[in-house]
């Protein structure tokens, strides 16, 4: 740091100016880092459990880690990973979890470019039955669409599945996405169209590109949901080794007594791995497009 | 034209390769749900593991502690399992008298059954006179655990009665200590322990048939049966300085670490009411305790010498198809050969041939013999109460312990909650 010294009076008041400034934003510097703290220690916690020798956990609370004897351990990691059937779940999981972002993902963009950019009959009819789809409870569905998927025989498959994640993520996709394309220039698609594109090359070509963002952070949102997804899982596919996901496959670590629970701190974070690294390789786009679609211009 | 002979020839001589490996036994696979996991589940993937060397037959367990929702969503959609192994009698009652599930004597060998278990069993896991649930797992409740060694130390012995119990706890409150530790908190499911306190309490107080009022839903828990139940566990669980941590601690502890006062150093509690299946886990928290002198158990005392009945809880076996590959699983896994090998992981099993050699250690051998020389053995009650009234029971007694002065408003909360779902 170089302190004013001399007669550069500019300089100094430039760097009390500055001083003033970190003074007035220390208070808010403070009360984000106890916000951050406090919205972390659970996750400190478990992560601390997580090392901790199995007796350890179940005697005293993690903040008793810190004392010495210090006592830490990996074994529960490597019972989680070593236990029957993890790596095949983790397959399965990316087998149903991929598949699932990626279609409700394209059939977003096509609908919602519809819903915004074409005229037709109960256009707005039918967008407001997608957004009231949005309000109904998963719960209500599983009995009928299990029903009609027994007859199809789409039970216990990865087709069913993605089938139903694609479902149950479509009405919030669209909804986002034709917001987000009702804010793109109308003069981009009028030139587009000048041009003798069609629709197909619009939205290619103009519309994939420009939604970067609101796609983004769309298929944050649905990977995280169905990686993190043990309900749809459970009752479409079914808990069979061949098939079971994470999440599945991570229940079964608990007796039904509750014994064992000590293994799901190990498992949360190794569950946790892969969402972390999607979340943070496309975090750029997800700061621009969680905005997406909220503001109306 | 030549691609598809190929196809065909391929298809027929597979067929023909693969005929007789699976010839000389039954093949064939069956669909198993259940509440299994971690170690139970290994355990159980190994015996089945046989089935498949014997037999040849397929066991494909799934997993789900959330069974009464993902049961019912399969069976109301028509994708019932072969076999559900089911925690709560109330379920087989319930998809019994709704003709989903399979009356075993037409299938299995009930006489083979018969000479293994006792004939409790076969009652308990009767509805209207058909046999419908087989036991296979259980665990004996009602079970005090302590220290021998604290015991010793403060001059103190296990009771022989309810009275006498209370007066242990008496005098160590005498002693300015904390004589209980207490913990009711199971995620939704809150709350249960202290619903086996009751059960406990009013089976030994008013004995197995007034017992089978109260979950047959006849008994009004207004009645004064109910309400003496409620208050004599209140008498320990609701009292100033009786519990460790009081109320609060009582609500907020994991039923799984609500005994660790008991076994730490030093302690902070000494007397704490479990199932068996506590055993296993108090020596997994603290693996240096040798079973019997580090760690014993007394079950909760005689109220009424009169009445004189063992409570349990446990895992049942119903079958919603009755394929010859069921036939084939249930009887294996009625049999000793299967049993033995949960034996070993602290379960109490029904078949009273599995030999007690086959039992972990001298606490579970002592739980085996128990359940064996029962004259009467009781279902946990709240397990046998419709899925509603099970739920109001467990958080019922939470409001209690909350606030024990409201008992006749929370009873009376009960009360409807039983007319509301026998009127329906």
């Amino acid at each position: 740091m170089k302190r004013a010294s001399g007669g550069d009076a500019r300089r100094t008041r430039r760097g009390s100016r500055i001083l003033v400034r970190a003074v007035l934003k220390t208070p808010l510097h403070a009360v984000i880092v106890v916000i951050c703290f406090l919205w972390l220690l659970p996750s400190l916690g478990l992560f601390v459990s997580s090392l901790r020798p199995r007796h350890l956990i179940q005697q005293s609370g993690w903040w008793t880690a810190f004392e010495t004897p210090f006592q830490f351990t990996l074994d529960n990691y490597s019972h989680v990973i070593e236990s029957s059937n993890m790596g095949r779940s983790f397959i399965n999981s990316l087998l149903i979890a991929v598949p699932a972002t990626v279609f409700p993902t394209v059939i977003a963009v096509f609908t919602a470019y519809a819903f915004s950019r074409l005229k037709f009959f109960g256009r707005d009819a039918v967008f407001l039955v997608i957004v009231g789809l949005l309000v109904v409870p998963i719960q209500m569905t599983l009995i009928p669409v299990l029903r009609v998927f027994n007859q199809l025989r789409l039970t216990g498959t990865f087709l069913g599945v993605w089938l139903a994640h694609a479902a149950y993520g479509l009405p919030f996709a669209i909804y986002l996405l034709r917001n987000f394309i009702d804010e793109l220039p109308v003069e981009m698609f009028e030139s587009a169209q000048m041009d003798g594109a069609s629709h197909f090359r619009i939205i290619v070509s103009l519309v994939i590109p420009t939604s970067v963002p609101a796609l983004a952070s769309l298929a944050i949102f649905q990977f995280m949901w169905v990686w993190n997804d043990l309900l749809v899982a459970l009752i479409y596919l079914g808990g069979t080794p061949d098939v079971a996901p994470m999440t599945v496959t991570i229940s079964h670590l608990v007796s039904s007594q509750g014994s064992g629970w000590e293994y799901l701190t190990a498992a949360a974070f190794i569950s946790m791995l892969l969402p972390m690294i999607v979340f943070f390789s496309l975090q750029k786009y997800f700061i621009r497009g969680i905005v997406a679609g909220s503001v109306k211009g | 034209m030549k691609k598809a002979v190929t196809v065909i020839y391929i298809v027929v001589l597979s067929a023909v390769v693969g005929m007789p490996a699976c010839q000389p036994s039954m093949g064939g696979k069956v669909t198993v749900l259940g509440v299994w996991g971690g170690s139970e589940l290994d355990v159980f993937n190994k015996i089945t593991a046989d089935l498949k060397k014997t037999k040849n037959i397929d066991v494909e367990f799934e997993a789900t502690r959330d069974i009464n929702a993902v049961l019912t969503t399969r069976v109301e959609s028509g994708n019932p399992p072969d076999v559900a192994i089911l925690p709560q009698l109330s379920l087989v009652v319930d998809f019994a008298r709704k003709g989903k599930l399979v009356d075993l004597s037409t299938l299995i060998d009930v006489g083979k059954i018969k000479n293994e278990y006792s004939p409790s069993w076969i009652d308990l896991g009767s509805v209207d006179g058909k046999f419908y649930g087989l036991f296979f797992k259980t665990a004996v409740k009602g079970l005090v655990y302590y220290d021998p060694q604290r015991f010793k130390e403060l001059g103190l012995q296990a009771p022989k009665t309810w009275d006498e119990m209370m007066r242990l706890s008496q005098k160590l409150i005498d002693m300015k200590k904390t004589p209980w530790a207490i913990g009711i908190e199971s995620g939704n499911a809150s709350g249960w322990p202290a619903t086996d306190w009751i059960e406990n309490i009013f089976v030994r107080q008013y004995g197995a048939g007034p017992y089978r009022r109260w979950y047959d839903g006849t008994l009004a828990w207004t009645s004064p049966q109910v309400k003496k139940a409620f208050q004599m566990f209140g008498d320990i669980a609701a009292r100033q300085g009786w519990t460790y941590g009081g109320a609060s601690g009582v609500l907020s502890t994991a039923f799984q670490e609500a005994g660790n006062p008991v076994f730490s150093d030093p302690p902070k509690a000494y007397l704490f009411q479990q199932a068996s299946f506590m055993a296993g886990m108090i020596e997994q928290a603290f693996p240096d305790l040798k079973p019997v002198t580090d760690i014993n158990f007394f079950v909760l005392p005689p109220i009424d010498p009169e009445n004189k009945a063992v409570e349990i809880g446990g895992d049942v076996l119903a079958a919603f198809s009755s394929t010859p590959q069921v036939k084939a699983f249930l009887e294996y896994m009625s049999s000793s050969d299967a049993q033995a090998p949960f034996a070993a992981t602290g379960a109490t099993m029904p078949n009273h041939t599995v030999p007690l050699s086959a039992y972990g250690n001298e606490l579970d051998r002592e739980f085996a013999a128990i359940l064996n020389s029962a004259d009467t053995v009781v279902f946990d009650a709240s397990d046998m109460m419709p899925s509603e009234i099970n739920a109001a029971f467990w958080s019922a007694t939470i409001d209690y312990i909350k606030n024990p002065a409201r008992l006749d408003a929370i009873l009376a909360q009960l009360e409807k909650t039983r007319q509301d779902v026998y009127n329906k």
